[in-house]
């Protein structure tokens, strides 16, 4: 298996970026298997329209809260929608949000990370301690906070859970450039005349991708628990769209009874959500840093 | 055999060992009798919790008055349980003066609270000056618009007490049944401040006087664990049997799931508040479980903020009301638990009638014909957001899914749905940003007015903000509020819902029934109008 | 830190549409009763005045007076809803370890299959929403089969007692602990029986974390000098894991317990919310939902006061532990 020692001279950034995916050895089966997993849940979920048997939302659709059947695999929630169409369209709220706060995270978190600790001083301690105080805090508590102030829709998650996660970016990508910043090879390109920005892009950000992959799955992984999660307190979005998070919630109503289908697909998609993503970001771990075997 | 391997298996003998004898002790303890439930215990399990205190001028949410105070406490005149029909309870008989003004109580003698202090008049007088002296903004008193009802209160003998109204009131014997008007021990309120939770229960109830006593109150961070009630021995009615069981236990769940779970279980007697309709539709076939039902007082509807459009436009809100389908919301979310309601006048309660029956329900083609005469069509619907609150009432996505379905039969209307959690809601409402919204509403008191005047105040603003304004609307509520001469109240209020159902600002969706899940042996359960709660009434067999 | 957060939620908590004001009133609006009841809240001085005035009572110990239900202070509130959550946050911790490190040191020694299953189950539970976890529990063990109880804290008329000197009870509020002061062993039993399903979901999930990290740990300090010094002393190979490896792999892992306390409340909201237990985490849901200002800012500066003691007790016990940090 190819090996970017890292440390040692500059990379190229597809080529960090690609590697890990190519050759035998440890993690590439834990990769592919979330890999997998992943496409299935995005490709369902866009298909969900021409996939889906029923219309998710007619409600008295079918016998309210029957098991699952020929005619309604999934069976029926409450009020008589079939969970087998709920299933299959649930999962795009909680993915849309999931994008979104990645890519608001790595928008703000990748730069801020990569200028401030590439300046230093005290601007970078500053701001350094206001993210280890966010960083530290239990996480749903501050995503509450601000669901709660600011209304529920999708952009407001997203930067809900985008506070929350972009911490995490920055101290990583912190703690990598202050260990490059002073590699030879920067010295070098410094004393050619490079600039700051220059440097950033061409030396550092390649040494850092490897690192932000990983974050970004670990991300999208706790993007899904947390909007679960959300929903799960009363501050999902509105709550007759079809959505696991909602179904797991209103499904629990049925517990008591012995009921098991309303909670388990939905409750089962998201772990399958959440997992793939967590698949990949171990399997790549594994594969770009030795230390992990 | 190494030291070593010896000495690992007296490890693990001594850990199976201590295994074993814990497994024995647990399931022996666990083996033994839960609480035990004899006949002198019922133990009643809720989702509601008292909100602020058990005061009767700070309390106004439905648990403290209609639950708990009803059985700690009593007022001058009570229901007879089932009916809306006064009854004496503290006062003996009454009489109001021919203006209408001047309504005076003779008192029960020899009445005590809990403590000793005898009940009087003065008693009265000063549990009604305390009112006034505390008036709390959010308080019932002034919530219900007591304090402007009431001129003063006069005692006239020790066992006699005059209350002198600002302007004649038709309904004013509705509140004084009201638990706001109860009395309040002297010695235990202060004259200037609310009795608060404080976790000793001697000084956070002024008010022991009703068939039980509260004896125990567990309370944590602003939310109930327990109440424990004991029979009270000096209640006035103990004479007649009163209170059938000597013991109460209220244990309050978190939700509803809880609440079902501990049901089953037989963790408690009677389940009251609140179980999920098909919680419900699986004890009414459940031959385990007695499942009762009566009628409710609670009532849900449509509004209408009518300060823009669409919803300025008279045809459009009728065209809604055409449209509705009630059976959606009644069969379909609420598995026949509730009744469609064709007037804000729930059945049951005096001057009822079905005045919204002139729609009938799913009535597709009135509904698209009015739409049409506003100038709607397949290329140009009508476009509106139907805004549901969560977190207070129940089921409120299915009831907004089932509005609208029904609309968009018609083919000429997009409903969006909206949802927004109650504290953002009701500030929304009054912000003018609803278009259309759902409301709940319990009566503050059982009488006809207190279905009609909130939600039709003069000024169309009130707590639903609907800008409805109708000068013969108002005068017509005006005469029922204020007028003595009950005889003309059949012809008015009969005006007052044939002129809601022409007008739609509001549109009555359905009404709730009152139910209860115990066990087979829990006899006594009343579920009435009043929807007040009488644990007084129940027994147990043993 | 605690500064900072104080400061971010209360200018957030001022932001708000909705207010709590408005919800006191459940039917009337009179316009005069809402502004003459925002005035005695205080909520119509300036941002400004009303920070500082907070800030002034924080210091003297004042979390100031709830605005919903009925003024009580804030800070009793807190402290009689913390213990739940501190009780149910320490078993879920054991639980978390005890899997955790056993599972992960399993793995390290077997290598091979089984390290691979322990390697997935880490990333598995990790993944598993807590309260679905938590739902699945209630409905095998709670329902299916009728062994333990699915809500609450305790059972129906089992009073919490406390210790008792010269006639009053003193109570700390964690039953566990109250009914073994008092010797109320019935109680005792009770509470535990009711933590067992909660502390399991919840102690599961985190466990995913100790799992990997105690597994990678191990795996290199099995690779290091001085195991292979002693296995070359002809020490038996369960001594030289468990007795030398372990001890040095979880040193690492008593750096992470900070954050995975921070990770473990927010885990505890929701196990409360599954299982209707009344702490911390349900009294902020509660309060956010009453839009009570005080009680929130109060909630969370209490979070902060509480993780950054945790943090420095785990920095104190790792300088402790480690032979090569000395004070």
């Amino acid at each position: 298996m190819k090996r970017n020692n890292s440390r040692q001279q500059p990379v190229s950034l597809m080529g960090t970026l690609l590697s890990p995916l190519v050759g035998k050895g440890h993690g590439r089966p834990l990769m592919l298997v979330g890999i997998g997993i992943t496409l299935f849940i995005t490709l369902m979920s866009i298909t969900a329209p021409f996939i889906s048997p029923h219309d998710p939302t007619l409600i008295g659709f079918g016998p309210p809260d029957s098991p699952p059947t020929a005619q309604y695999p999934f069976g029926t929630d409450q009020y008589g929608r079939d969970l087998l169409s709920r299933t299959i369209w649930g999962g795009r709220f909680i993915l849309l949000v999931a994008v979104t706060a990645v890519l608001i995270c790595m928008a703000v978190g990748l730069p801020i990370g990569l200028v401030s600790a590439y300046n230093g001083g005290n601007l970078d301690r500053t701001v350094a301690l206001v993210m280890d105080s966010i960083y530290a805090f239990p996480s749903l508590v501050l995503a509450i906070m601000i669901i709660s102030v600011f209304g529920v829709s999708i952009i407001n998650e997203s930067l809900a859970i985008a506070v929350i996660y972009i911490p995490t970016y920055f101290r990583v990508v912190r703690s990598q450039v202050l260990a490059i910043k002073e590699m030879p090879y920067v010295d070098a390109a410094k004393s050619v005349g490079a600039s700051g920005p220059a440097i950033l892009l061409k030396y550092i950000l390649p040494n850092v991708i490897s690192s932000i992959v990983v974050i970004a799955t670990v991300n999208f992984a706790d993007s899904i628990l947390t909007t679960a999660g959300l929903d799960f307190v009363g501050l999902g979005l509105s709550v007759t769209l079809p959505d696991w998070g909602i179904d797991l919630t209103y499904g629990r109503q049925l517990l008591p009874t012995g009921a098991w289908w309303t909670i388990f697909f939905s409750g089962l998609m998201i772990l399958l959500a959440a997992l793939g993503f967590s698949l990949i970001s171990e399997g790549y771990a594994e594969r770009t840093n030795p230390k992990l075997r | 055999m190494s030291a070593t391997s010896k000495r690992n298996k007296t490890y693990i003998a001594a850990a199976v060992l201590i295994v074993i004898i814990l497994a024995g002790v647990g399931y022996y303890y666990y083996s033994l009798p839960s609480v035990p439930t004899t006949k002198d215990t019922i133990v009643i399990g809720t989702t509601d919790t008292v909100q602020t205190t058990l005061d009767p001028a700070d309390a106004y949410d439905y648990f403290a008055q209609s639950v708990i105070m009803t059985n700690i406490a009593n007022g001058l005149v009570e229901y007879i349980p089932g009916t809306t029909q006064y009854v004496p309870a503290l006062a003996t008989d009454w009489k109001v003066s021919s203006d209408g003004l001047t309504w005076t109580f003779n008192l029960r003698q020899g009445v005590k609270f809990a403590d000793g202090t005898p009940f009087d008049a003065n008693v009265v007088k000063y549990s009604i000056d305390r009112e006034f002296a505390i008036d709390e903004s959010s308080g019932p008193f002034a919530g219900v618009g007591i304090d402007t009802m009431i001129s003063k209160t006069v005692v006239t003998s020790q066992y006699q007490v005059q209350f002198v109204l600002t302007a004649p009131f038709s309904a004013f014997l509705a509140i004084v049944a009201f638990q706001a008007m109860w009395p309040v021990n002297p010695n235990v309120a202060p004259m200037h401040s609310i009795v608060n939770y404080t976790g000793d229960v001697k000084t956070e109830i002024n008010t022991n006087i009703g068939a039980y006593v509260l004896t125990n109150w567990q309370r944590t961070g602003g939310k109930d664990v327990e109440l424990d009630l004991q029979a009270n021995p000096n209640y006035w009615n103990a004479s007649g049997g009163y209170p059938k069981t000597k013991n109460i236990i209220f244990k309050i769940y978190s939700d509803s799931t809880a609440l079902n779970l501990a049901m089953q279980s037989g963790e408690i007697d009677i389940a009251y508040r609140q179980l999920a309709p098909s919680d419900n539709q699986a004890y009414k076939t459940n031959t385990n479980f007695k499942f009762w039902e009566g009628p409710g007082a609670f009532i849900q509807y449509l509004c209408f903020n009518e300060n823009s459009a669409p919803f300025n436009n008279t045809a459009v809100r009728q065209a809604v009301a055409a449209a509705l389908d009630r059976s959606l919301i009644t069969n379909t979310v609420f598995l026949g638990q509730v009744d469609p309601l064709y007037s804000m006048i729930p059945a049951g309660m005096a001057y009822h009638e079905d005045s919204f029956k002139t729609y009938g329900d799913a009535n597709v083609a009135q509904a698209t014909s009015l739409l049409q005469g506003a100038g709607y069509s397949t290329s140009n619907p009508l476009k509106f957001t139907l805004t549901y609150p969560t977190g207070h009432y129940s089921s409120t996505d299915g009831i907004s899914s089932a509005i609208k379905q029904a609309l968009e039969k018609t083919g000429i209307a997009q409903v969006t749905l909206s949802s927004q959690p109650w504290a953002n809601y009701k500030a929304s409402t009054q912000s003018d940003q609803l278009q259309a919204y759902i409301y709940g509403w319990y009566p503050d008191f059982v009488d006809p007015y207190d279905y009609t005047q909130p939600f039709l105040p003069a000024d169309g603003r009130g707590f639903l903000n609907t800008h409805y304004v109708n000068p013969n609307m108002a005068a017509l509520i005006k005469q029922v509020g204020s007028s003595t001469d009950t005889s003309t109240f059949a012809a008015t209020y009969a005006s007052i819902q044939q002129l809601t159902a022409t007008d739609a600002p509001v549109v009555p969706l359905f009404q709730g029934k009152t139910t209860a899940v115990s066990n087979l042996k829990v006899n006594g359960i009343v579920l009435d109008e009043t929807i007040w709660f009488r644990a007084y009434l129940l027994w147990e067999t043993a | 830190m605690i500064m900072i957060l104080l400061s971010i939620v209360f200018i957030i908590m001022r932001v708000l549409p909705g207010n709590p004001v408005l919800l006191r009133f459940e039917k009337n609006a009179d316009p005069a009763l809402i502004a003459s009841f925002t005035h005695q809240l205080g909520l119509d001085r300036p941002l400004y005045v009303q920070y500082v005035d907070y800030l002034w009572g924080l210091l003297h110990g004042n979390f100031g007076t709830s605005m919903a239900g009925d003024f009580e202070p804030v800070g009793p509130q807190i402290l009689s809803r913390f213990p739940a959550t501190l009780e149910l946050t320490f078993y879920a911790f054991i639980v978390a370890v005890v899997v955790g490190v056993f599972l992960g040191a399993f793995g390290a020694r077997k290598g091979g299959v089984p390290d691979e299953g322990v390697k997935v189950f880490g990333i598995l539970i990790y993944a598993f929403p807590v309260f679905f976890l938590g739902m699945i529990l209630q409905l095998v063990f709670g329902i299916w089969i009728h062994l333990l109880p699915v809500s609450g804290r305790l059972g129906a008329g089992v009073m919490p007692t406390g210790l008792s000197i010269d006639g009053v009870q003193y109570q700390t509020g964690i039953y566990t602990l109250d009914s073994l002061l008092s010797g109320n062993v019935t109680e005792f039993i009770d509470a535990v029986r009711h933590l067992i399903l909660p502390a399991t979901a919840l102690g599961l999930v985190i466990s995913g974390v100790f799992v990997r990290m105690t597994r990678a740990n191990m795996m290199e300090t099995m690779r290091s000098d001085f195991v292979t010094a002693a296995r070359a002393r002809g020490l038996n190979e369960k001594t030289v894991v468990y007795s030398y490896a372990l001890r040095n792999a979880m040193l690492p892992i008593v750096t992470i317990m900070g954050l995975q306390f921070a990770i473990l409340l927010s885990g505890a909201i929701l196990t409360e919310t599954e299982f209707s237990i009344l702490g911390l985490g349900t009294y902020l849901i509660d309060r956010v939902n009453f839009r009570d200002y005080t009680a929130v800012q109060g909630t969370v500066v209490f979070l902060a006061l509480l993780i950054s003691s945790v943090s420095l007790f785990v920095d104190i016990l790792y300088a402790y532990l480690d032979p090569r940090v000395r004070l």
